[in-house]
């Protein structure tokens, strides 16, 4: 596994790894637009949901180490897809 | 000791702690197997938990957006951007213990167990802010929800510190691997309670 070019398990990826996080959180933020309190619409919850995922796999990647385990990563990303599918999708058919 | 004792030993120091200790298909996890299967326990429990408060607020949705708007959410993401570094912080720690430098391991654990004081602070103020607005627990569906999540999540960090503090004393390899694992899965929960519970509207 690489992390823009640099291998897993170095300090250098764990510091882009955190770096790309911080990129996704700002990424949450806006998605779920945090400074107004608005309605989400199903494109913004898809992509809250999408980034979600995105954050929690690169935690299990690069934080927990999963990067040695990649079947086991890839049930940890079906079971969060899973999870967070359910989430989002019953927030998309609430009606407003 | 003998040429076998010998052999073997190399073999353990060699590959993943729990590897050829009769783990199967969990062997080829960092850390100790055990630690995974709390981690996949405690990602079902909170999934399950916040599924249950997606349903809640399908039965409620404008009660529930009104609760909702009263959340401070600039501080959840704060905290989220907190409880990421201080994971930073947990990782770099293992990563120094691999490279045989204890010192450092153990300033990284107890920067990273400061970030999660951080998460702490910032999560008594939120909890300071709504208790001062006549708000707790019994106040309605949505808020028994947020604090039984947030509180629970809230526990974790606190015993997440103590693990941090633990393993910063007996700071084996695998021990770190374990203790920071528990760590990291705290900030996985709360990267999916943040858009759930404060910004899914």
């Amino acid at each position: 596994m690489r992390v823009f070019g640099i291998s897993s398990g170095s300090m250098k990826a764990l510091v882009v790894a955190w770096a790309l996080l911080m990129l996704l959180t700002i990424a949450t933020a806006f998605a779920g637009k945090v400074g107004a309190d608005v309605h989400l619409g199903p494109v913004w919850l898809g992509s809250l949901a999408v980034v979600t995922v995105l954050k929690a796999r690169m935690i299990l990647t690069e934080y927990l180490g999963l990067y040695r385990a990649p079947g086991w990563r890839s049930g940890f990303t079906l079971t969060l897809v899973v999870l967070v599918g359910a989430m989002f999708t019953l927030a998309a058919l609430t009606p407003v | 000791m003998d040429g076998s004792q010998e052999s073997t030993s190399h073999v353990a120091a060699a590959t993943p702690a729990g590897e050829g200790n009769g783990w199967g298909p969990l062997s080829g996890l960092p850390g100790n197997p055990m630690m995974w299967i709390l981690i996949a326990s405690e990602l079902l429990v909170f999934g399950a938990a916040l599924i249950g408060f997606a349903g809640a607020r399908a039965l409620d949705p404008v009660g529930f957006a009104e609760s909702q708007s009263l959340l401070n959410r600039p501080l959840g993401a704060i905290n989220t951007a907190v409880l990421l570094t201080s994971g930073l912080f947990a990782a770099l720690a293992v990563q120094a213990r691999r490279e045989e430098k204890s010192s450092l391991s153990r300033i990284h654990l107890a920067i990273a167990a400061l970030f999660g004081f951080g998460f702490m602070v910032v999560k008594f103020v939120e909890y300071g802010e709504k208790f001062a607005a006549g708000i707790d627990v019994d106040t309605n569906t949505f808020f028994t929800l947020y604090y039984l999540v947030t509180g629970f999540h809230l526990a974790h960090v606190v015993f997440g510190i103590i693990i941090l503090a633990l393993v910063g004393i007996w700071n084996s390899e695998e021990n770190l691997e374990t203790g920071t694992a528990f760590w990291h899965m705290v900030d996985l929960v709360w990267v999916l309670i943040f858009p759930v519970i404060y910004l899914m509207r």
